[in-house]
């Protein structure tokens, strides 16, 4: 591979937080945990960086989107805005 | 010949062989079939009770009875379809993440029932229309829910709120509680001396 940025280097988690002992339901209503895996612009954040396994992320995306839907998350935009 | 009230079952069997033997009952569909082999009722596909969430928000500044005048027509739709509505609860007003139709706060109103897909068809038609609401989104949570199952959800909403109501008072009881016990305790320390 060419240059690598230095963001990829850094270790991620090495457990999805989901499939963990913690039992957290993802759930587009709950919007604080939902934060967690939106950047400020309200990106949705790779899985690679989070440390999600592939079924929660795809779980978490679909939870995001719909939150985007009812306006609980923004599209783009810092949270603030 | 033995011909079913509803159209869509078909059955073609011969009446002293099937009470003989039971054999052949050839039926349209293997969920027909199964509800044959379970005994239970068949239930037309457009008429079961699936479990849905909706959401809608409301403009943030009318008044209490055009919110009550949209909660009503929608829980009007669903109890015309026969459905149950589990839980409707109101989240109030909230700021929204963007501005929708130039308003940047809404009025959430959130929804649980077990309806059918045609009761939820009218209520989205319904929001189409009124331009009291903002935006809504219908999620279904369970494909059929039977009687047992909403009992048990109904159930379960109304633990939870007196669960929180009990929480409340405990937590201010506490408080106290925790105030006379001290002086309780310093009564008999004082007495048993």
């Amino acid at each position: 591979m060419a240059q690598r940025p230095q963001k990829k280097l850094f270790t991620r988690r090495k457990s999805c937080r989901f499939c963990g002992e913690k039992d957290l339901i993802i759930n587009y209503k709950d919007v604080k945990t939902l934060r967690n895996f939106v950047s400020e612009r309200g990106k949705i954040i790779p899985r690679r960086i989070v440390g999600t396994c592939a079924t929660h992320q795809r779980q978490l995306c679909e939870a995001i989107k719909q939150a985007r839907q009812i306006a609980l998350l923004p599209y783009a935009g810092s949270s603030q805005g | 010949m033995q011909s079913a009230s509803s159209f869509h079952i078909i059955t073609v069997c011969y009446y002293d062989l099937l009470a003989l033997c039971q054999k052949y009952i050839i039926v349209r569909g293997p969920k027909i079939a199964m509800a044959y082999k379970s005994q239970k009722p068949y239930v037309h596909e457009e008429e079961r009770m699936r479990r849905y969430e909706t959401i809608f928000i409301l403009r943030p500044n009318v008044g209490e009875e055009e919110i009550n005048r949209v909660v009503d027509s929608t829980t009007a739709i669903i109890i015309d379809e026969k459905g149950t509505i589990i839980e409707m609860n109101k989240w109030g007003i909230k700021k929204l993440a963007y501005l929708i139709k130039k308003e940047s706060l809404g009025y959430y109103i959130y929804c649980d029932y077990a309806g059918t897909p045609a009761a939820v068809a009218e209520i989205e038609r319904k929001f189409r229309i009124d331009d009291t609401v903002l935006k809504y989104l219908t999620i279904k949570t369970a494909d059929s829910i039977s009687d047992d199952g909403i009992q048990a959800a109904l159930e379960a909403i109304s633990a939870k709120e007196t669960a929180e109501a009990v929480e409340e008072e405990t937590d201010d009881a506490d408080s106290d509680d925790t105030a006379e016990n001290d002086d309780k305790e310093e009564a008999k320390e004082e007495t048993e001396e």
